[in-house]
């Protein structure tokens, strides 16, 4: 498998995880030739323009933006054809950048998880406002999440969502997508004050032991740059990256 | 220079996050400052660049962790 394969399983998770949210929740999804976005008024997350195909959607985004039609937020990926002098022209600014990772699950050590440092279970009903809080604050610096967004994709088999208790305390949260075979990892966060216990490596890596346990090979995730160091220790590569762009 | 840059800072600091009491120094971090997130830093970074006329380019504003690195970017510019 090509590094490019690698790639595109990363690009396409992370743009078929928001078809998905645009199928089964109140965002709405809106695919144009030029591009795509997602947008959910009662959440920060996930609003997002993603899949730009060129300069011409960068000018066309900046002229629906003013008209507040589309999310502020454009998802660049490394392989797009995007001139930055543009963005910066229409006055976009670099807000973060995520690597894209993925993991040869057949190939993972699972020794750590022998620690049983986390106990972690399937998310409970009555768990969602738990589990949404602790994204919220870790992830998204407080910025509201609609919980109940998470309780509708949470029906489906594509969806699994973990909560991690330390001495019976939520502290560590996890949500696998499946899509293609590739299971993709997000909203990995752990509680500030349980941060570098290795509770996000313990959370993240029982998802991907899930995942060897049904038969999956490559799993995927973006990650920050404050995380990148923990899913290289874990075995995940780097293939691509995406600049997240904000209009003010 | 550095310490006439540091109090202008101050006051942007004081006017981005809307906190009187805010003090900070060359040693402030983004972690130090809970409201300083990456959404916080680029209005951030736009009133900076308003006030001392300087431009950050992508690489500056994605490497910027603290009021030193500020500083520096300043410094470099002027």
């Amino acid at each position: 498998m090509s590094n490019s394969d690698f790639s595109d399983y990363i690009k396409e998770n992370l743009f078929n995880f928001y078809n998905f949210l645009g199928e089964k929740t109140s965002s709405s999804v809106i695919n144009t030739n030029f591009y795509s976005s997602i947008i959910n008024h009662d959440s920060f997350w996930p609003n997002m323009v993603f899949n730009i195909k060129n300069n011409t959607a960068v000018e066309i985004i900046s002229q629906q933006k003013n008209k507040q039609n589309i999310p502020p937020f454009l998802l660049i990926h490394s392989s797009d054809q995007i001139d930055y002098n543009l963005l910066e022209k229409k006055n976009f600014r670099i807000l973060a950048q995520w690597k894209g990772m993925a993991i040869n699950i057949y190939n993972t050590d699972f020794s750590f998880l022998e620690t049983n440092k986390l106990k972690v279970l399937k998310l409970k009903k009555e768990n969602f406002n738990i589990w949404t809080k602790i994204v919220e604050k870790e992830l998204f610096n407080g910025k509201k999440l609609d919980e109940n967004l998470f309780k509708k994709i949470s029906a489906s088999d594509k969806i699994i969502i973990y909560l991690g208790y330390a001495n019976n305390k939520p502290v560590a949260t996890c949500l696998t997508y499946i899509d293609n075979d590739i299971p993709g990892y997000y909203m990995i966060s752990t509680r500030k004050e349980y941060q570098n216990h290795g509770f996000g490596s313990y959370i993240t890596l029982n998802a991907v032991y899930d995942s060897y346990k049904t038969g999956y090979k490559t799993g995927i995730l973006q990650a920050t740059k404050d995380a990148y160091n923990m899913y290289a220790r874990l075995g995940f590569k780097n293939f691509d990256y995406f600049n997240i762009f904000w209009k003010l | 220079m550095e310490t006439n840059i540091l109090k202008t800072l101050n006051d942007i600091f004081i006017s981005v996050f809307k906190d009187k009491t805010l003090k900070i120094n060359l040693d402030t971090k983004q972690t130090d400052i809970p409201l300083w997130d990456s959404l916080n830093n680029i209005v951030l970074i736009s009133e900076i660049e308003k006030i001392f006329n300087v431009k950050f380019s992508l690489d500056d504003i994605y490497e910027l962790k603290s009021v030193q690195d500020i500083v520096n970017i300043i410094k470099r510019k002027k």
